[in-house]
């Protein structure tokens, strides 16, 4: 047997059973978004967003000076935008984040703090395909100072405040359900036993 | 008398959500009926009774959101508590505890 046809036989072979193991794989584990994506599923597709950031975008620097006004901002920002996924620690244990495939990343977890300024701007900039993460960035990336201040208070979640969180959650975009519970809640703690109003009742 | 029945079932309506779900997470409202340890007693508002576990990373806060001590838990106050199932322990574990007035000020009101 030829060389040549000994490496055709070869690649052949391999891409039969990358399709056996595939199938294998899908099927052993279904489509539920419930699933915990498996390590290595983890590590390539972590490598492939790595390779897929072009160089230029990943070294680039924050062209917004960290401040009290910008981290102030970026955090109503994160609690009215992220949140709903991300949670307002980052830590992504919310029911919509924890129902998604994959999950959003611990933010705190040196895998997201690990990435470079650069990184974290493209993300939210450009979204992630095939993920929950939508691309935030509107117009050109030069003009997008919201993403960059957000950059700011990703960095800042590790060293988050039980005050800051509290803050957070009065920040939070809220369901008209939410808002009646919400009212609920106070009027029993208040030792108020009447009806909510009219605006404020389950629906 | 119509505006009392209505209000009355109205209430009981409201009394039955109680605890209602947000995905794995609960709220607990009801009125502090025993204090063992880690553990509460809750009485419900529909006289159901339901324990709760309290632990290191429990959080107390007052009606107003300000911070409270594990102390401003007592029997006969109003709290609602935000827990989740603990499925070790079959037995839900406190995250969040915000404390109210008691029973008796609020029968004043």
């Amino acid at each position: 047997m030829k060389q040549r046809t000994k490496v055709a036989s070869l690649l052949l072979v391999m891409i039969v059973l990358s399709g056996i193991g595939a199938v294998w794989f899908v099927a052993g584990r279904g489509f539920s978004a419930k699933a915990q994506p498996a390590a290595i599923e983890e590590f390539l597709a972590r490598r492939m967003r790595s390779l897929a950031t072009p160089r230029a975008e990943r070294d680039a620097q924050n062209p917004i000076a960290n401040s009290s006004e910008v981290l102030a901002e970026a955090m109503t920002h994160y609690a009215d935008h992220c949140a709903l996924c991300h949670a307002n620690d980052g830590s992504g244990d919310t029911s919509i984040g924890k129902g998604l495939y994959p999950k959003p990343p611990d933010l705190r977890s040196a895998g997201t703090q690990g990435l470079t300024d650069g990184e974290m701007f493209y993300i939210i900039h450009n979204g992630i395909r095939l993920t929950g993460m939508p691309a935030f960035g509107q117009g050109s990336p030069e003009e997008d100072h919201d993403s960059w201040k957000l950059v700011h208070f990703i960095r800042h979640l590790p060293a988050l405040t039980s005050d800051e969180l509290q803050k957070m959650k009065a920040m939070n975009p809220k369901s008209t359900h939410q808002i009646a519970e919400e009212e609920a809640i106070r009027r029993f703690l208040a030792g108020d036993d009447t009806l909510p109003s009219e605006n404020h009742r389950h629906e | 008398m119509f505006k009392k029945v209505l209000a009355g079932s109205l209430f009981i309506l409201i009394s039955a959500a109680l605890l209602f779900a947000h995905g794995d997470a609960t709220h607990i409202m009801g009125t502090v009926t025993a204090i063992q340890g880690d553990h509460v007693t809750i009485k419900l508002q529909d006289g159901k009774t339901q324990m709760v576990m309290f632990d290191k990373a429990t959080k107390y806060l007052t009606a107003a959101e300000k911070s409270a001590k594990r102390a401003d838990v007592k029997v006969g106050t109003r709290v609602v508590i935000d827990a989740k199932m603990d499925q070790k322990m079959k037995m839900f574990l406190a995250s969040e505890v915000r404390i109210g007035v008691s029973e008796a000020e609020a029968k004043t009101k």
